[in-house]
C-alpha cells in the first residue's frame, strides 16, 4: 500500500561561525509527502524552537523511516495541534493500524472530513503506540478482543484505486455477501 | 592562338586554361578529402576515448559519494553531500502581468518564453537572482539521464548567432573547439560537472524550447512545498524534464 505521507528523520545545524565553531546539532523526525518538503518542514520548525535559519544553517542528513513491524496491529495515540478558523486548538487521536504511516494517513484524511482542516494547518507533535489498556477512545476499544466476530452484512464491491472508478457502469451493484 | 589538338581542330586557350584549373582544383579537392578522411579517423578515435574515460568517471562518482557516506555513518559522524553546483530551470509561467524587474531577470536568464529550460551554474549571483523569480520558474539537479536527453534530442546550437541543431560533432566542435570542446559528450561532461568553460558551454547552447508537461503541472501559483509547482524541488526537477522533453 503505498502512503501519501512519509516519516522522515531530518538532521540539521546552523553553520559554524568564529564565535562557534561547533554549534549544536538538532533532530527531528516529521511527515511530509517528499524529502524536499520535509526539509522546509524542518526549517519551520527549527525556526520557531531555535535561532537558526535555512539561510545560515545546513543541512546534514535526511532519512526515510520505514515501519519496524508492519504486520503487528498496533493501536497509535495522535499528539496534534491544529488551525480551525477560529483559533489553535490541540487534539489527541486514536487510531488501529498496521504501520505507523498509516495512522497518520487516517489521522490527516479524518481532520479534513470531521473538521474541515487542511494538511498544511495540522502539526504533529507526538505519537506514540498506546498498549490496548491505555486506549482512551470507544472506537479503538471495541476492537480490543482476540475472539472478535462480526459479519459483513454487506459487500461493495469497489475498485482497487480511485483511478478506476468509473461514473457509469453496464449492471446495478450485487451487494451480496 | 589556339593550340593543334588530338581532332587537328584549334583548342581555343580559355578552354585549355580552363581544364588546366579544372585539374588542379580536383587534385587539391582529393588531397584535402583524404586529409580530412584521416583527421576524422583519428578524432572519431579521440572522441570514443573521451566519452570512456567520462562514462568512468560518472560512474566513480557515483561510488565515491555512497561510499563516503557509509564511512562517516560508520564513525557515527554525518557526510554532508556537496551542494550541487549548477542546477535547471524552467520558466512556468507566461508573458502576461509580471512585473518590470523580474521580468528583466528572466531575460538576462534566456527565459524569455513558457516552458524555457537552461543550466545555470551556481553562486550567490546566480542564487539571488533566482530568488528574485521564484514564483515564476522551477528549478532543480539534473542528473546525468536529464542533461544527456536534453542536449541529445532538443540540443541546438548558437552559430553564428542562428539556432543550427546538432546533428554532428563537426558543429559543436565548430562552435567550442577553441575550448577542447569537440563532441557532444563532451558537451555533457562541461555542463554536468560545472567545468571551468561552462559559461561558454551553456551559452553556446540555445534555451531549450520544451513542451507543455505530459500529465500536467501540479498548481503554478503554489511553490513547491505548498504542493504547487514554483521554485526549488531539487532532484524532483528530472522526473518533470522527462514528462517535458
Amino acid at each position: 500500500m503505498s502512503y501519501k505521507f512519509h516519516q522522515f528523520q531530518v538532521v540539521g545545524r546552523g553553520l559554524p561561525t568564529e564565535t562557534d565553531e561547533h554549534p549544536k546539532i538538532y533532530r527531528m523526525k516529521l511527515w511530509a509527502t517528499n524529502e524536499v518538503r520535509a526539509k522546509s518542514k524542518f526549517w519551520y520548525f527549527l525556526r520557531k524552537l531555535k535561532r537558526v535559519k535555512k539561510s545560515n544553517g545546513q543541512m546534514l542528513a535526511i532519512n526515510e523511516i520505514f515501519e519496524k513491524n508492519p504486520t503487528t496491529i498496533k493501536n497509535y495515540g495522535i499528539w496534534l495541534r491544529y488551525q480551525s478558523r477560529t483559533g489553535y486548538h490541540n487534539m489527541y487521536k486514536e487510531y488501529r493500524d498496521t504501520t505507523l504511516n498509516g495512522g497518520i494517513e487516517q489521522m490527516y484524511t479524518e481532520m479534513a472530513s470531521r473538521h474541515r482542516v487542511r494538511h498544511h494547518c495540522i502539526q504533529v507533535i507526538k505519537t506514540a503506540t498506546i498498549p490496548a489498556k491505555l486506549c482512551k477512545r470507544e472506537s479503538t476499544k471495541q476492537f480490543h478482543n482476540s475472539k472478535i466476530k462480526f459479519p459483513l452484512v454487506f459487500k461493495k464491491v469497489r475498485p482497487p484505486t480511485r483511478k478506476l472508478k468509473t461514473t457509469y457502469k453496464a449492471s446495478r451493484p450485487n451487494l451480496f455477501v | 592562338m589556339g593550340e593543334v589538338a588530338k581532332g587537328g581542330a584549334i583548342v581555343p586557350e580559355s578552354v585549355l586554361k580552363k581544364q588546366k584549373r579544372n585539374e588542379e582544383w580536383a587534385l587539391a579537392k582529393k588531397q584535402e578529402a583524404q586529409e580530412l578522411k584521416k583527421k576524422n579517423a583519428a578524432n572519431r578515435k579521440l572522441i570514443f576515448n573521451r566519452a570512456k574515460h567520462y562514462t568512468k568517471e560518472y560512474e566513480a562518482q557515483d561510488k565515491e559519494l555512497i561510499q563516503l557516506k557509509r564511512e562517516a555513518r560508520l564513525k557515527g559522524g554525518f557526510y554532508v553531500n556537496p551542494e550541487a553546483k549548477m542546477l535547471f530551470i524552467i520558466r512556468i509561467r507566461g508573458i502576461n502581468a509580471m512585473d518590470p524587474k523580474s521580468k528583466k531577470i528572466l531575460q538576462l536568464l534566456r527565459l524569455r518564453q513558457i516552458f524555457n529550460g537552461v543550466f545555470l551554474k551556481v553562486n550567490k549571483a546566480t542564487l539571488n537572482m533566482l530568488h528574485r523569480v521564484e514564483p515564476y520558474v522551477t528549478y532543480g539537479y539534473p542528473n546525468l539521464k536529464s542533461v544527456r536527453e536534453l542536449i541529445y534530442k532538443r540540443g541546438y546550437g548558437k552559430l553564428n548567432k542562428q539556432r543550427i541543431p546538432l546533428t554532428d560533432n563537426s558543429i559543436v566542435e565548430q562552435g567550442l573547439g577553441k575550448f577542447g570542446i569537440i563532441c557532444v559528450e563532451d558537451l555533457i561532461h562541461e555542463i554536468l560537472t560545472a567545468a571551468p568553460h561552462f559559461k561558454e558551454a551553456n551559452n553556446f547552447l540555445w534555451p531549450f524550447k520544451l513542451k507543455a508537461p505530459l500529465g500536467g503541472l501540479k498548481k503554478k501559483r503554489n511553490h513547491y512545498v505548498e504542493g504547487g509547482d514554483a521554485g526549488n524541488r531539487e532532484n524532483f526537477i528530472n522526473e518533470l524534464i522527462r514528462r517535458m522533453n
